[in-house]
C-alpha cells in the first residue's frame, strides 16, 4: 500500500465522518514515516473540501457536513503535534476569533461555521453570543488572532458588525486584523458600507473567505 | 365543525408528561436577574451560578391555571375588537425586513410600513395588523417608528415589538397616549406584544425585559417557541413538541409571575431545516401538523394558541399558493385561534403587498369550508325545490338570494372570468390583478386618522426616545 492509498482512506473517512478511521489512517501515516504535513494536506484538507463540494451539488446533508469536520478535527489532534514539534510553529493555517455580535443570541450559524473552520485546520477561538464589541477585539489581541469573526441573525443587531469596524480603526488596529462578517441579514453590500474585509454566505464559504484574508494578511505582512 | 386533531388523547398526556418533567428535572435558563429572584421566592429551585431553573410540576399547573382561557383583543375602534378564542381563526399580517416586487427583493422602508399596515386595515380577513420593518431608520429606534406607524395607520389590533426594555416604556406610552390614558390601556390592550425563548430551553434577557416592561398594563403576551426541527430540537415531530411545550409552559409561568391573569397566547412557530440546503423553512407538511397538535396542547391547557402560515417561495407563485394554503389549512382545521403570516415569502423574510390580497382571498375561502353546513327546514328548501319542479331553474327564486351572499365567500381578486373576457381584461396572472387593486386601494383607503393632537403627541414620543437611544450609543 502507498502514501496515496492513504490519503484516500482518509478523504474516504471523512465523507462518510469516521472519526476512528481518520485518525487510524492519520497514525498509520505517520507510522510509514510520512510527513504530518503532507497528511494534512492532501488528506484532511482534500476530504474536506470533497465534502464542501458534496454539499454544494445537495448530494450531501448539513448533519453529515459537520460530522465530516468533525472527523477531520479528529486527525489534526494527532497531526497537530507533530508537525509543531518539527516545524516550530502552529500547525494551524490561521487563528480566528468569532463570535454573535451583542444583542444577538442565536448561535446555530456561528456553530456551523466554528465546526467549519475547525475542521479545515483554522485555530478557533468561540466567544459564544451576545458578546460586546471590546470582547472581540481584547481575545484578538490576547491571542493575536489573523481574524475577527463575527456573525449577526437580526436586522437589528447587524449594526454590531460596524461597532466592531469602528472601534478597529478607533484603536488605529484596522490593518491588524482582518474582518470576516456572516449571518442571514449580512450581505455583500454590508460589508462595503461598514468596510468589513470578506464576507461570507454560509459555512463553505467562510472556510473559503478565511484562508483567502489569512493569505492577504500573510502576504501584506512579509 | 369537527376540528383535525392528529394527537390521540394519550398522546397528549404523554407529551405533557414529558413536558413537565424537563421542567423539573433538567430546567431552562433564565438570563434575566428579576425573574430568577421572582421564580425563586415563587418556589422554584434556581442554580444562580448557572442560571438554570427547574420547577416542580404542582407550581407549574398552579401558575398555569392562573392565565386566562379567553380574553378580547382590543382596537382602536371597538369594532374591531375579537376575543380569543372564537371558536374560528382571526389571521394577523406578517412582519419583514424585505418587501418583494416582481422577483426581486428591497429593503422596507417606513412608508412601507405604513402602507402595509393600510392594506392590512383595509382587508376583511386580517384582523391583527403588524408593520414591515422600518430599515430606513436606526436600528436601535426603529421598533418604535414602526409602532407609531402601525398606530397612525390601522383602527384594528396592532402588533407591537420592542426590542428592549427602554423602549417597552415608549410603547406603553403610545399606547396610552392613543387611547388617552394609562387606566384604559390597562382595560383596553390595543396592541399585544411577543418575545422568543432561544430554542432550546434559554429565555434570553431581551425577551423577558420585553415581557415584564410590558406586564403591568396587562399587555397580552405571545409566547413565542421557535425551534429548529433537527438543529435546536429533537427531528421528530413528537420530540419537538415537547420542547414547543416545556418552553411556552415555562413562558406563561413567568408571565403570571410578572402579573396574574396576564393573558398569554400558546405561539408555536416551529421551523424545519433543509439539510439539503442548509436553509430553514416554515411552509412544509412537518411544520404544519406540529401546529395542528399545538392547537390540541393549548386547548388541552385551556390558552388561546397561534401559529404561521408560510411559504418558503421567493416570489408569487404557484409554490407560494400551495404552501401558505396547505398551512392555513391545516391551522384554521385544527383550531388555532390566531393565524400569523398573511402575505409573507421566504419563510418570513420578505413580503409581498400582492401576496396579501391572495392571502385575504385563500383565507376568506378557508374561513368558509369551516363554517357549519345549516341544515333546517328553510335551508334545506323542500319548499323551493317543489315549487321550482323538474328542469325549472332556481336563478329567480328569492331563496336564491337570500342565501347567495350568506353562504358563498366573497374573494376579491381571484378569477372567475371565462377565457375570452379574461383575454380582454388583459390576460393577467393574480400577481398581476393582486397589483391593480394594491395600487386602488392604496389610492383610495384611508383608516379614520388619529387626531391631530394625538399624532403630534406620538411624534414628541418618538423624538424623546430617539433622543434617549441615540445620544446614549
Amino acid at each position: 500500500m502507498d502514501e496515496e492509498d492513504i490519503y484516500t482512506k482518509i478523504i474516504d473517512a471523512i465523507v462518510s465522518y469516521d472519526s476512528e478511521a481518520v485518525a487510524r489512517h492519520c497514525r498509520e501515516g505517520m507510522e510509514r514515516g510520512m510527513e504530518a504535513i503532507d497528511i494534512i494536506q492532501k488528506g484532511l484538507a482534500k476530504g474536506l473540501s470533497r465534502v464542501g463540494e458534496l454539499f454544494e451539488e445537495e448530494q450531501l446533508f448539513l448533519p453529515d457536513l459537520i460530522m465530516a469536520a468533525n472527523a477531520a478535527k479528529a486527525g489534526f489532534k494527532i497531526l497537530g503535534p507533530e508537525v509543531s514539534r518539527k516545524k516550530g510553529s502552529s500547525v494551524f493555517i490561521g487563528r480566528i476569533v468569532i463570535g454573535t455580535v451583542e444583542g444577538d443570541v442565536h448561535d446555530i450559524g456561528k456553530d456551523i461555521v466554528v465546526a467549519m473552520l475547525s475542521g479545515a485546520g483554522f485555530e478557533v477561538h468561540d466567544l459564544g453570543v451576545d458578546v460586546p464589541t471590546c470582547k472581540f477585539i481584547e481575545k484578538a489581541l490576547e491571542v493575536d488572532a489573523d481574524i475577527i469573526a463575527s456573525s449577526a441573525l437580526l436586522g437589528t443587531t447587524m449594526v454590531g458588525q460596524r461597532k466592531i469596524e469602528n472601534l478597529l480603526k478607533d484603536l488605529g488596529l484596522k490593518q491588524r486584523f482582518k474582518t470576516l462578517i456572516g449571518g442571514a441579514p449580512v450581505t455583500e453590500d454590508w460589508r462595503k458600507e461598514i468596510g468589513a474585509d470578506g464576507y461570507a454566505e454560509n459555512a463553505i464559504d467562510a472556510v473559503r473567505v478565511a484562508k483567502k484574508l489569512v493569505e492577504e494578511k500573510k502576504g501584506t505582512n512579509v | 365543525m369537527k376540528l383535525f386533531e392528529p394527537l390521540t388523547k394519550d398522546e397528549i398526556q404523554r407529551i405533557h408528561a414529558e413536558s413537565l418533567d424537563i421542567l423539573e428535572n433538567v430546567g431552562f435558563k433564565v438570563q434575566h436577574e428579576d425573574t430568577l429572584k421572582l421564580l425563586k421566592s415563587a418556589g422554584a429551585v434556581v442554580d444562580c451560578k448557572e442560571k438554570n431553573v427547574r420547577i416542580h410540576e404542582s407550581l407549574v399547573l398552579e401558575l398555569l391555571r392562573k392565565a386566562p382561557s379567553s380574553f378580547v383583543l382590543a382596537a382602536r375602534d371597538p369594532r374591531n375588537d375579537f376575543k380569543v378564542p372564537g371558536g374560528r381563526s382571526y389571521f394577523c399580517s406578517s412582519p419583514a425586513p424585505y418587501i418583494v416586487e416582481g422577483k426581486t427583493a428591497r429593503l422596507s422602508t417606513k412608508s412601507d410600513a405604513a402602507d402595509w399596515v393600510r392594506l392590512g386595515d383595509y382587508l376583511k380577513n386580517i384582523h391583527l395588523c403588524i408593520r414591515t420593518h422600518v430599515m430606513d431608520k436606526p436600528a436601535e429606534v426603529r421598533d418604535l417608528h414602526g409602532f407609531e406607524v402601525s398606530l397612525n395607520n390601522t383602527t384594528k389590533h396592532v402588533v407591537g415589538i420592542p426590542h428592549s426594555s427602554g423602549a417597552a416604556k415608549y410603547f406603553n406610552k403610545m399606547a396610552a397616549a392613543v387611547l388617552g390614558n394609562e387606566e384604559i390601556l390597562r382595560k383596553r390592550a390595543l396592541f399585544s406584544t411577543g418575545a422568543c425563548i432561544n430554542s432550546p430551553l434559554e429565555w434570553p434577557s431581551n425577551a423577558l425585559d420585553v415581557f415584564m416592561s410590558t406586564s403591568e398594563y396587562n399587555i397580552p403576551a405571545h409566547i413565542n417557541s421557535e425551534p429548529i426541527m433537527g438543529v435546536s430540537s429533537p427531528v421528530t415531530i413528537a420530540g419537538t413538541l415537547v420542547i414547543n411545550n416545556a418552553e411556552i409552559l415555562s413562558g406563561i409561568v413567568i408571565n403570571q409571575l410578572y402579573k396574574e391573569r396576564r393573558p398569554c397566547i400558546y405561539a408555536v412557530y416551529t421551523h424545519a431545516m433543509n439539510f439539503k440546503t442548509a436553509e430553514v423553512t416554515s411552509s412544509g407538511s412537518n411544520e404544519a401538523l406540529v401546529a395542528a397538535a399545538a392547537a390540541q396542547l393549548a386547548r388541552f391547557y385551556n390558552i388561546p394558541s397561534s401559529a404561521w402560515m408560510c411559504t418558503n417561495s421567493k416570489t408569487v407563485d404557484a409554490q407560494s399558493g400551495f404552501e401558505s394554503m396547505l398551512t392555513c389549512a391545516f391551522m384554521t382545521l385544527s383550531g388555532i385561534d390566531i393565524i400569523w403570516g398573511a402575505g409573507q415569502l421566504e419563510s418570513q423574510k420578505s413580503v409581498s403587498f400582492e401576496k396579501l390580497l391572495i392571502d385575504n382571498d385563500l383565507i376568506e375561502m378557508m374561513l368558509r369550508s369551516l363554517e357549519d353546513i345549516e341544515v333546517s327546514e328553510d335551508t334545506l328548501a323542500a319548499d323551493v325545490i317543489r315549487k321550482v319542479g323538474p328542469k325549472g331553474k332556481f336563478l329567480q327564486e328569492q331563496h336564491t338570494m337570500k342565501y347567495y351572499l350568506k353562504e358563498h365567500p366573497s374573494t376579491l381578486i381571484t378569477d372567475y372570468h371565462n377565457r375570452r373576457k379574461w383575454e380582454k381584461l388583459g390576460s393577467r396572472d393574480i400577481a398581476e390583478a393582486a397589483r391593480s387593486k394594491v395600487e386602488e386601494i392604496l389610492r383610495t383607503h384611508q383608516p379614520t386618522p388619529l387626531p391631530r393632537d394625538c399624532q403630534d403627541h406620538l411624534k414628541r414620543i418618538l423624538s424623546e426616545y430617539e433622543k434617549e437611544t441615540l445620544t446614549s450609543c
